[in-house]
């Protein structure tokens, strides 16, 4: 059984003068162990899809319709009070910012020993030791004297690291990782990215990556989704979608990378930019940018549907397979 | 070319040994520091930028990497005049344009101009596209009658993509890849020569990211722009840049032409962060890692800057700061190690 099976997850925002759909029927699953990146732009729902996983939706923001299992568990019907001992027990979140997550005015020892203590019974003395450990863990030097230290008084990379550390804490079953690398500089980050990959593999701890940097994505994650507009394009092995793109999206992303480009001749730009969530097109919300679109791509939205080892939601992919399927049949 | 002089031309941008520090403790009171049971005067700074000399030539683009608190975006302000360097020369087009008043200036900020990362902040938001691009115009060119300032605009516009119907809103209508646009627009409409741009992209999304870097090398090609252009990623590096200079700690401890730096990459800092760049290669590749964090540009160490997180440092680096020295393909490294052919 896989640990989060999520299906047809809507998130709708009430806005003053209407409601907008942020995420239109999300549905993947992840197993135990399992890392996952969800790639897009800004926009794309991505975040959302972080916050509504964790409930951590605020308002105008909210749950529309669709199921959460967690474990065997769908928590979208569980109370707060469940909610509260879920959260940063089994499913721990780290964000972008390290300064937004941790408090300022406490030390970092303070911090760790507080949130074991919230969720175990656990002395003083026995959190510290965890805390110690968990520090050691994530590699980073004179630990004990880190417990004494406030934020400001440590590195961007050296924050992160510490919470790592603190998402670590308590032994979850699932990280859910909002670009984590994003605010920090290439050097830190492939060290944060090695120690968050060695981490996940040691304590058998699940993944979710949100991130716009397919490169990250490539490094870390099994599986990727990819999502456009508050929707999931295409879902699949993520070296199958990095090596072998099939949603026009995907392609456009991979290709309007600088490095897929001889230096000096002009990059393969998607046209365009994504709609914002007021005013989202008729029929596939990419097909304004789309290359292949047709008119059947303006008025129909396409379905998500297996094509080969990938999901993918495209009506010019599903022409192309069932031209494929037809020649072999014949 | 019309210039049949004998006499090489001076290279459009020169940078002869250019340091720029700012003073930390403003106030008399914050100099007061008791060292040694003595009170003491004492002035703590930041240096920013140490000793560095560049040259952009013609039909370049020279791009100046490093991570954040290289010194790259002052490297940039010093460049437009934004900022004094403490000490050393800028020079443009042959002559000093550092010490000279703001008058003085103004002809000069007509071949320059700056593009800034975000977009969002470079915009007047209660200007109008159309009052946005015509005042630059307006400005260097007084004598120039409303309908052509109109025309050069118009121009312009077509030319980078800004819809002409955009003339009436304001910027809070646009995204931010729109925004960006109308910057790099607002910075052309005076046909620069020359076009500072500090992390044009860092604010954009990957396809926007492409769609600006493309107007960008179009604007290169067609207008002939030279371009300093200061950014973090590499990627964007070796597709945009003809050479590179890396920045560490306020110090250019690399400068070679694009392909020859990344082909063949010398000083060690180089090498760590071109091997630490996430690739959509199958695995994690094995990044050089390095010890310990950038020091702080307060004290700096008192040899090479890279000392403290270096896997070839030694005594010499520990006490004597390393010189840019050529190398046989061309490029400048100022590294002991490399120099005494301690790295492979």
């Amino acid at each position: 059984m896989s640990l989060l099976s999520v299906r047809d997850l809507t998130v709708k925002f009430a806005m003053r003068s209407q409601t907008v759909t942020a995420l239109h029927q999300i549905s993947f699953d992840l197993a135990r162990g399992e890392r996952l990146g969800i790639v897009g732009e800004s926009g794309a729902g991505k975040s959302i899809t972080g916050f509504a996983l964790m409930k951590l939706l605020s308002a105008p923001g909210y749950i529309d319709s669709g199921t959460i299992q967690f474990d065997g568990t769908d928590i979208t019907q569980a109370p707060e009070a469940q909610m509260r001992r879920i959260r940063g027990n089994r499913i721990a979140m780290v964000f972008q910012d390290p300064m937004v997550t941790l408090n300022p005015v406490l030390t970092i020892g303070q911090q760790m020993v507080e949130t074991l203590r919230a969720h175990r019974k656990l002395s003083r003395r026995d959190a510290q030791e965890i805390a110690l450990t968990k520090l050691r863990e994530v590699q980073i030097a004179a630990p004990e004297l880190r417990l004494k230290q406030y934020p400001h008084e440590l590195s961007g990379g050296m924050r992160q690291r510490i919470i790592i550390a603190m998402a670590l804490l308590l032994d979850p079953d699932l990280i859910i990782a909002d670009e984590p690398t994003t605010a920090l500089d290439v050097t830190i980050q492939a060290d944060i990215m090695e120690l968050l990959l060695k981490l996940c593999q040691a304590n058998k701890v699940g993944l979710i990556l949100i991130t716009h940097d397919l490169g990250v994505v490539s490094q870390l994650t099994e599986r990727t989704l990819v999502m456009y507009a508050g929707r999931i394009v295409e879902a699949g092995k993520t070296r199958e979608i990095i090596n072998d793109p099939q949603h026009p999206y995907t392609q456009g992303l991979i290709n309007a990378l600088p490095q897929q480009t001889l230096p000096g001749q002009m990059l393969k730009q998607i046209p365009g930019a994504m709609p914002v969530l007021t005013d989202i097109p008729p029929g596939c919300p990419f097909s304004p940018r789309c290359a292949f679109a047709l008119a059947e791509c303006r008025r129909l939205l396409p379905q998500i549907m297996q094509q080969g080892s990938s999901e993918v939601a495209c009506h010019e992919v599903n022409r192309l397979h069932s031209d494929l399927l037809l020649e072999e049949g014949r | 070319m019309k210039d049949t002089t004998t006499a090489p031309e001076p290279p459009l941008l020169e940078l002869r040994c250019v340091e720029k520090r700012f003073a930390l403790d403003q106030s008399l009171l914050e100099r007061l520091r008791f060292r040694d049971g003595r009170l003491r005067m004492d002035r703590r700074e930041v240096h920013a930028v140490n000793n560095v000399s560049l040259t952009v030539n013609r039909g370049e683009a020279l791009c100046v990497v490093g991570e954040t608190g290289c010194g790259k975006s002052t490297v940039a302000r010093l460049v437009a005049g934004l900022l004094a360097p403490s000490a050393g020369e800028v020079r443009y087009a042959g002559a000093r344009i550092d010490n000279q008043s703001r008058r003085d200036l103004a002809p000069l900020r007509r071949r320059m101009q700056m593009i800034f990362q975000n977009p969002y902040a470079s915009l007047n938001p209660r200007m109008t596209i159309a009052q946005a691009l015509e005042e630059p115009v307006r400005y260097h060119n007084p004598d120039l009658a409303p309908v052509d300032v109109r025309a050069k605009v118009l121009e312009v516009m077509q030319a980078v993509g800004v819809d002409p119907s955009w003339r009436d809103r304001y910027p809070h209508e646009f995204s931010g890849g729109q925004r960006q646009r109308i910057a790099i627009a607002r910075a052309l409409t005076v046909d620069p020569e020359f076009i500072i741009a500090d992390e044009p992209l860092a604010a954009l999304d990957v396809s926007i990211q492409a769609q600006v870097l493309n107007l960008m090398l179009e604007a290169k090609v067609a207008r002939g722009l030279t371009y300093l252009f200061i950014t973090h990623d590499l990627s964007v590096v070796q597709h945009f840049g003809t050479r590179v200079a890396v920045l560490y700690l306020g110090t250019v401890c690399e400068l070679a032409d694009t392909a020859t730096l990344f082909a063949a990459p010398k000083h060690p800092y180089t090498r760590a962060l071109l091997s630490a760049v996430p690739q959509m290669r199958d695995g994690m590749p094995d990044h050089i890692r390095l010890k310990g964090e950038i020091p702080t540009p307060i004290t700096l160490p008192k040899g090479c800057p890279f000392e403290t997180r270096c896997a070839y440092a030694d005594q010499r680096c520990r006490v004597e700061k390393p010189r840019p020295q050529q190398q046989r393909d061309g490029s400048l490294v100022a590294c002991h190690a490399v120099e005494e052919g301690r790295v492979d």
